[in-house]
């Protein structure tokens, strides 16, 4: 599998200041606190999680919308964050995204074909004509008639509004768009649709996807690899189906219950106790042994390492060594 | 081009109502839109439409009455040195006006482009502006105004500068408050992913949606800034007599207010007719730039 995009050992701290302006802030939000993984050619890698565990962080850093504190996001075996001028652009048009808010996603005051053709000229290779043909062809691939181009986002729906943010990723023919939990703003009759659309497009365009997500039903028929984030750290990452049907770290299993739950399916309700603790303060040891149903007299004591358990099946838990 | 070839027929067509009969398309903005045009006129042209000389004076025709006592010559009867008042108030719309959209526009220009680059920038560029905006905003406009018109001196440029000077704070800490909860929408952050570089995403994605903030600003302040340049005059920094402006004129008036009324109550009623017609004016244009109140 060729690494497409590759992360090894990021992280992200968020300084807090103290009062005073000019003070250096010595406490500090880990949102993400060592992350590896890597996505191959037109395959999607998952990234799953509850709200807080770093995995927005973790999509903004791969899109140099924030810089690493630590470790590297590698884009066919460059670092990324040493790219300048002409090399940058090209890594910009490889990667691109589509986020949550189909409302906060378009800018309202835009036509539909100015918004679209915003990255093309950004990257300024094309002329004017070829780039309305792109404009008119990725409308095309997301299943919207041509004729929005001259409309406002106002006038269509929260799915049509994620397709044209779709529309606008595709157009410069990227390598990896970056998901940020596509379908979760919309509502449940339309998600199947876009995640239908997303998996076609793939198919035919040889996209890679890093898909995030916080619903394991909706990704699984779409996930190669899946990857189980805790506030901040990685605590479990396998081929897809493997997790599916074998995963091995308590939080991922509880998640997968809870997914299964859902479908209306009585299943021996395992309550996730308590809350999601805060980044600036994680519990020590294994950050997860406070919720853990599984918690072992080492777990507060010690941080799991993130150790490969089975043919690339990684897990970050004291059960397994 | 062809798109505004089809706005303007569109609104000239008549249209079929619910009940199939025909009616023309107009709204009624046509009214404060028909005053400022005159306004607008009679600023451009009025030095030439005064029936008498705004600055002759006449002693012997002291506080005359207008038209309502029998006077047509007068309509508006006269001020304290005779002049006649209609002729007064069309030489001071053109002053009035100018000074009030200069200032205005100057304060403007210079707020939003100062209130975008720290609300955008933040870091160091933020804190400078925004301790000048307090500076700028905690001084006292008096004293502000008689420093600079005694650093500048009087005339009609230095009054514009002056009270540019007082506004322009205003709509920096305004912009600056835009800017930053647009900055942190999904969609500036998908144009930085694009590659976008700063000047353009502030050009074409904040400023569009903080220009409504600009023009209701804007057009509130006409009237402040009229009342402003009275205040100034009072105090001798204003635009110097005997050249006409209405807010002298309504502050001139105010001791006779119960005798010889019309000496203040017309240039008031100018300057309000003008304020609120400028501020329909406005909403009606921000509600025009908003896309989403469009009637597709």
């Amino acid at each position: 599998m060729e690494r497409l995009l590759e992360v090894q050992g990021i992280k992200k701290y968020f300084p807090i200041r103290k009062r005073g302006f000019l003070s250096r802030g010595t406490r500090w939000v880990k949102a993400v606190d060592g992350v590896d993984f890597a996505i191959g050619e037109g395959q999607t890698f998952s990234i799953v999680g509850e709200s807080g565990c770093g995995k927005t962080t973790l999509s903004r850093l791969l899109l140099l919308l924030e810089k690493p504190t630590e470790g590297s996001v590698r884009f066919r075996g460059v670092d990324v964050n040493r790219l300048q001028g002409h090399d940058l652009k090209s890594y910009r048009t490889s990667v691109q995204a589509v986020f949550q808010d189909p409302y906060g996603s378009l800018n309202p005051r835009m036509r539909i074909g100015a918004i679209i053709n915003e990255p093309l000229q950004a990257c300024g290779l094309l002329t004017k004509r070829e780039r309305e043909e792109r404009i008119e062809s990725a409308l095309k691939e997301v299943r919207l008639s041509g004729d929005a181009v001259d409309r406002y986002p106002h006038e269509f729906s929260g799915g049509q509004r994620q397709r044209i943010a779709l529309a606008r990723a595709l157009a410069t023919r990227p390598s990896v768009i970056v998901l940020d939990e596509p379908v979760s703003a919309l509502d449940v009759s339309v998600r199947a649709n876009v995640m239908n659309l997303l998996k076609d497009l793939q198919k035919e365009l040889k996209l890679a996807y890093l898909l995030i997500a916080h619903d394991l039903a909706t990704v699984r028929h779409m996930s190669d690899y899946m990857g189980v984030m805790y506030l901040g750290k990685m605590v479990e990452r396998a081929p897809s189906e493997e997790f599916y049907s074998h995963p091995l770290h308590p939080y991922g299993q509880v998640l997968l219950a809870a997914a299964a739950s859902r479908g209306g399916l009585e299943c021996d309700i395992r309550i996730l106790q308590g809350e999601v603790p805060s980044p600036l303060d994680p519990p020590a040891g294994c950050r997860f042994h406070p919720r853990c149903l599984k918690v072992m007299d080492i777990c507060p004591r010690e941080e799991p390492a993130f150790t490969e358990v089975g043919k690339g099946h990684w897990v970050a838990c004291h059960l397994y060594k | 081009m062809n798109r505004i070839i089809r706005k303007v027929a569109k609104w000239w067509r008549p249209e079929p109502n619910a009940i199939g009969g025909k009616r023309r398309r107009l709204s009624l903005i046509v009214i404060p839109a028909f005053i400022l045009a005159v306004f607008v006129i009679v600023g451009i042209f009025g030095p030439w439409m005064t029936p008498h000389d705004p600055n002759e004076q006449d002693i012997t025709m002291r506080y005359e009455p207008g038209f309502w006592a029998g006077d047509w010559s007068h309509p508006m009867g006269t001020d304290a040195l005779g002049r006649d008042v209609f002729s007064r108030v069309i030489e001071g719309t053109r002053t009035t006006l100018t000074f009030s959209a200069l200032a205005i526009a100057l304060a403007g220009l210079v707020g939003t482009v100062l209130g975008l680059m720290a609300g955008y920038f933040g870091s160091w560029v933020d804190v400078v502006v925004m301790r000048l905006v307090d500076v700028a905003l905690s001084v006292p406009f008096i004293l502000l105004a008689m420093v600079l018109t005694v650093a500048l001196g009087p005339g009609f440029a230095n009054l514009v500068i002056v009270i540019a000077f007082l506004l322009w704070a205003g709509y920096a800490r305004q912009i600056r408050g835009e800017t930053l909860s647009i900055k942190n929408r999904d969609f500036v952050a998908l144009a930085k992913v694009s590659g976008v570089s700063a000047p353009r995403i502030i050009i074409r994605h904040i400023f569009p949606n903080v220009r409504h903030t600009i023009i209701v600003l804007a057009t509130l302040q006409v009237g402040y800034v009229i009342l402003l340049e009275a205040a100034l005059s009072f105090l001798g920094v204003g635009i110097p007599p005997p050249t006409p402006v209405w807010g002298t004129m309504v502050s001139d008036g105010r001791t006779v207010l119960n005798s010889a009324w019309w000496v203040a109550t017309f240039p008031g009623i100018a300057i309000s007719l003008v304020v609120l017609s400028l501020n329909l004016f406005g909403d009606w244009l921000r509600d025009k730039l908003d896309p989403k109140l469009r009637q597709v």
